[in-house]
């Protein structure tokens, strides 16, 4: 395995920046809390996007705020994004950082993100490939594995992986 | 009659000038007796007709407030109506409006001026819908709200769209041309909104772009 410090952290790093996604379309589910987003999607929060074909955003009710009866709306205030599923083709970049892999979760709740299938991670020109990604949302921590085994190609005169 | 053998005396004294005058006058004055033949029974027609359908057509019409039904060119006005009803599975609607003209061709057609609906959308959610200019289809209870409407839900949400389709029986709306809604939790700006299953699922296509505030 192999692990670098990435800016991917800024992916729901803390929970008081927006989130902005945009897509071709969305439809919301209130009875499961799912919102489904399918088209050249886009999630964007601080220098941090992900881009895939489909989306799907989880909502889990938030501890803190009283709940209300019956189920939640669905973008109602007690509700805050527990995970974001995207599925078909995953392209995730922050601050010169590139990764890109089959599928990938981001989930706020344990503060981890990954990318799995035929991941690539490029950083300052070094490329590693391998079978999954998980970032660490708070320290931004990549841990790259495979399978059979990482490869990792570093340029020469590329910035040395911090 | 008694005109009639006044001048008849005159055109003695006259000789030949006055027969031909007193024939001409005679003749106006069967004209305007058979006019007359004509024009009354036609009047007192209209007045039955009117007396019938101020009396009947109250009973006729489902508004519960009759107040200020006024008969015009393009229909029976009713001012400041209001229209209550069910939307399926005992959720309630009720429609409001400052006018609504029923077009006399086509009585189930109604357009509405400063309309308000208030519909029970189903797990104690409410929506408001308020629209400038609207017709509403009382047989089929569909309503096409243009120029504007505004959706308010009771949990904070506003949406306002270009135009939308109501359809109250299924508790489902259409809306197209532009919608935004705003929330505390953030907006959301499309291209076009359908709303079914009592809201508890929407769909939004034509392009999509959502800000999602933090949670509080």
């Amino acid at each position: 395995a192999q692990t670098l410090q990435t800016g991917f952290a800024d992916f729901g790093s803390d929970q008081n920046t927006p989130i902005e996604i945009e897509a071709d379309a969305l439809e919301v589910q209130d009875k499961s809390n799912i919102a489904v987003f399918t088209g050249n999607v886009t999630v964007r929060q601080k220098e941090a996007s992900l881009q895939t074909s489909r989306l799907t955003v989880h909502y889990a009710a938030n501890p803190q705020a009283p709940r209300t009866d019956g189920d939640a709306p669905a973008t109602p205030q007690n509700q805050r994004i527990s995970r974001l599923e995207a599925d078909g083709k995953v392209l995730l970049t922050a601050n010169g950082q590139s990764a890109t892999g089959d599928a990938g979760t981001v989930n706020f709740d344990d503060r981890t993100l990954a990318l799995n299938g035929n991941v690539t991670l490029s950083q300052d020109g070094n490329v590693i490939t391998g079978d999954t990604i998980t970032v660490n949302l708070d320290t931004g921590i990549a841990r790259v594995e495979s399978r059979s085994r990482v490869r990792v190609l570093l340029s020469p005169g590329g910035a040395k992986s911090n | 009659m008694t005109d009639a053998s006044a001048t008849f005396s005159y055109a003695d004294a006259t000789a030949d000038g006055g027969r031909h005058l007193e024939q001409r006058r005679a003749r106006r004055h069967t004209r305007r007796v058979r006019r007359l033949r004509v024009v009354i029974p036609i009047v007192s027609a209209i007045i039955a007709l009117g007396l019938t359908a101020a009396a009947v057509l109250p009973k006729l019409l489902p508004f519960s407030a009759l107040a200020g039904l006024s008969l015009t060119a393009d229909g029976l006005v009713m001012n400041s109506p209001r229209l209550a009803g069910h939307l399926g599975e005992g959720r309630r609607y009720e429609v409001v409006a400052d006018r609504a003209v029923q077009s006399l061709l086509n009585p189930a057609r109604l357009t509405l001026e400063g309309l308000n609906a208030d519909l029970d959308m189903g797990n104690d959610q409410r929506v408001t819908i308020h629209g400038n200019e609207a017709t509403y289809n009382t047989s089929t209870e569909v309503l096409d709200v243009s120029e504007g409407v505004s959706l308010v839900s009771s949990d904070g949400n506003e949406a306002q769209l270009n135009a939308a389709t109501v359809f109250l029986r299924e508790g489902r709306v259409e809306g197209d041309g532009g919608i935004e809604i705003t929330s505390p939790r953030g907006h959301i700006r499309a291209g076009r909104i359908d709303i079914t299953e009592g809201g508890a699922r929407i769909r939004m296509t034509g392009g999509v772009s959502i800000v999602i505030n933090p949670a509080p």
